[in-house]
């Protein structure tokens, strides 16, 4: 418990402030968040609970994170390690549908909302639950978008796993792994990076692995699954990863993914804010959701 | 080894009244010249983020407790400041009085716990029974709260602001910096001494000779630490803050590196400690860091650089 967890009245938030909105709020170029709730699905190391506040926490969060833009009168934020100014751009970059907790089969549900978004010209972003999430946002995606790539920021081969048959770039794999899923995946055009290899060699072991993409291609379906995180230093997810990803690696491969391949569609997949009282899971999601949208929700500015 | 209180068995080192690092506990005639008087603060009602902060106290003086290390001599724990916190300008006028009324013992404050808010309040009344000469305010935060000061009094973000106000023979410096300012303070850091979070990770440390260089032209120095200098892994804070910062280890090598500050009064502040009653939590991390602060104002007991 900490002294964070005292009850105190907080207004109803949304991602990065932006707008809320319902489905027919959605616009070609916008980014859509959507929490996902209830129960989760797949394999989980730890005792499966709901993942019903990911999505909350996280908008929270990204408000957070957002106070010096907020504060600055001109809208201007200067990076003081890089010294990069730029600002938040004003609404008509994202809208926020709220969460959506489907009774019945998540899969379906998440396909037809990111099928939905996806036909719109719109980029879904879905925080909360576990894999069925992330099939139903690549089936979805996939179903509108024939060419689109996966690229997974997690402690698995993830793609391959469920049943993405396309090209994939796994970042951050630790642990023992499903060798079919592994041999598919490369057999797939697909590629690997391991969280020991990032250790080792910093961002440009993943720098490396990154597709190369013309301008008019579809952006890759990115997916962040915070079991890539070593469980020594962020506890809010429903699995124990050893000599995982260190939050600052998270964040700027997140950030590095961004820049080089914006994404078409991503979700935020098993995060459990409950299990982290300090908070820090949801804030380095946030985090990596701001730096793997930069371009959709900053504009630099030259000095 | 517990003690059996009859109702429930509690760890035999919170059988006695817990202080900071063991100290005796004294009032205000009982210290003097040279002495360290660690306060507690129970107050973070103005710093704009989630409240917790004003539990350090409590916490930090059961992690003593449980840690056992000895008191040194001449430290004395005074208790808590008094402070209002529905009453913004009496809260300000009264810790003014309170560290007005230390320091002209001839004491230096060590204050823990609160918000840095309430630094301008404590550094006014420092200034006050101590005139001459230039202080130096160094701050080590990972941000330099340097907005115009608002309607709060003691509004966390404009505090550096405030301490600037104070009169033209205060200097603050900063150091640890990281993520992003508004514009505006970015502007307002142009003419001011400070060095980023990566700047101190650096294993030369090269980039901090600014900071000596501003530390040996002032006459006393006054320092401050944040939490929020720390890495998200490594504290909670009172504001989400990127991820980034310096280690406990990093904040130690740091305070090393800039020599023999000897403050005259030093306080750390913005850190929500676990609530459990050991308080093994994150109070007891930041034991060393703050044992740091003590130590280097014992080192420095004459005021006079």
């Amino acid at each position: 418990m900490t002294g964070a967890d005292l009850p105190k009245a907080q207004p109803a938030l949304t991602f990065a402030g932006c707008p809320a909105a319902t489905l027919e709020g959605i616009r070609a170029g916008l980014v859509v968040f959507s929490g996902f709730g209830g129960e989760p699905g797949g394999a989980g190391g730890r005792a499966a609970r709901p993942y019903g506040s990911a999505a909350s926490s996280v908008r929270a969060a990204s408000n957070g994170l957002l106070r010096p833009y907020r504060e600055s009168p001109s809208g201007v934020a200067v990076d003081l390690e890089t010294g990069r100014r730029s600002r938040l751009r004003a609404a008509g970059s994202c809208i926020d549908l709220g969460d959506l907790a489907p009774s019945g089969d998540r899969d379906t549900a998440c396909a037809a909302l990111s099928g939905r978004i996806a036909g719109a010209g719109a980029r879904p972003l879905f925080v909360g639950g576990g894999d069925e999430t992330a099939r139903g946002l690549a089936a979805g995606v996939c179903g509108t978008h024939s060419t689109v790539g996966v690229i997974e920021i997690g402690d698995r081969c993830l793609a391959a796993s469920l049943g993405f048959a396309g090209p994939a770039l796994s970042l951050g794999v630790s642990g023992f792994q499903d060798a079919g899923a592994w041999r598919r995946q490369i057999g797939n055009g697909g590629r690997i990076v391991t969280a020991e290899q990032l250790h080792d060699n910093g961002l440009n072991a993943a720098r490396d692995g990154l597709p190369d993409r013309s301008g008019d291609d579809i952006g890759p379906v990115c997916i962040l699954d915070c079991r890539a995180i070593d469980i020594g230093y962020a506890a809010g997810c429903d699995s124990f990863t050893v000599a995982g990803l260190t939050p600052e690696q998270f964040v700027s491969l997140a950030g590095l993914v961004g820049a080089s391949s914006p994404p078409s569609a991503a979700a935020v997949i098993h995060l459990d804010p409950a299990r982290d009282p300090r908070g820090h899971m949801e804030s380095l999601v946030a985090e990596a959701l701001l730096g793997l949208f930069r371009g959709a929700l900053f504009e630099d500015i030259e000095p | 080894m517990t003690v059996d209180t009859g109702r429930w068995p509690v760890p035999a080192a919170l059988s006695v009244v817990p202080t900071f690092f063991n100290a005796p506990v004294a009032d205000l005639e009982d210290v003097g010249p040279g002495d360290v008087a660690v306060v507690g603060i129970y107050c973070d009602h103005y710093g704009e983020g989630e409240p917790g902060a004003r539990f350090l106290p409590r916490q930090f003086r059961y992690a003593c407790a449980l840690d056992g290390r000895s008191p040194p001599g001449g430290v004395f724990d005074l208790g808590d400041l008094s402070v209002f916190p529905l009453e913004p300008e009496r809260c300000l006028e009264v810790l003014s009085d309170q560290a007005r009324r230390l320091a002209r013992t001839g004491a230096h404050m060590l204050a823990i716990g609160g918000d840095y808010g309430l630094t301008p309040a404590l550094l006014a009344g420092l200034r006050a029974a101590r005139p001459s000469g230039t202080l130096g305010v160094l701050r080590i935060s990972g941000s330099a709260d340097l907005a115009p000061s608002g309607a709060s009094v003691l509004s966390r973000g404009s505090a550096s602001t405030r301490i600037r106000a104070l009169g033209g023979s205060i200097r603050v410096a900063f150091a640890g910096l990281s993520g992003s300012v508004p514009e505006a303070e970015a502007a307002a850091l142009a003419d001011t001494v400070f060095v980023t979070a990566r700047s101190c990770l650096d294993e030369t440390l090269a980039g901090i000779a600014p900071l000596r260089a501003w530390a040996d032209s002032c006459d006393a120095i006054y320092l401050s630490v944040d939490a929020d200098v720390l890495s998200p892994a490594c504290a909670r804070t009172a504001r989400a803050r990127q991820q980034g910062g310096l280690s406990h280890g990093d904040v130690l090598r740091l305070l090393d590196a800039l020599g023999p500050l000897r403050p005259v009064g030093a306080e750390f502040t913005g850190l929500v400690p676990d609530l459990d009653v050991a308080g093994r939590g994150r109070g007891a991390m930041c034991l060393d860091p703050v044992e740091a602060l003590l130590s280097g104002m014992i080192e420095g007991r004459d005021p006079c650089r």
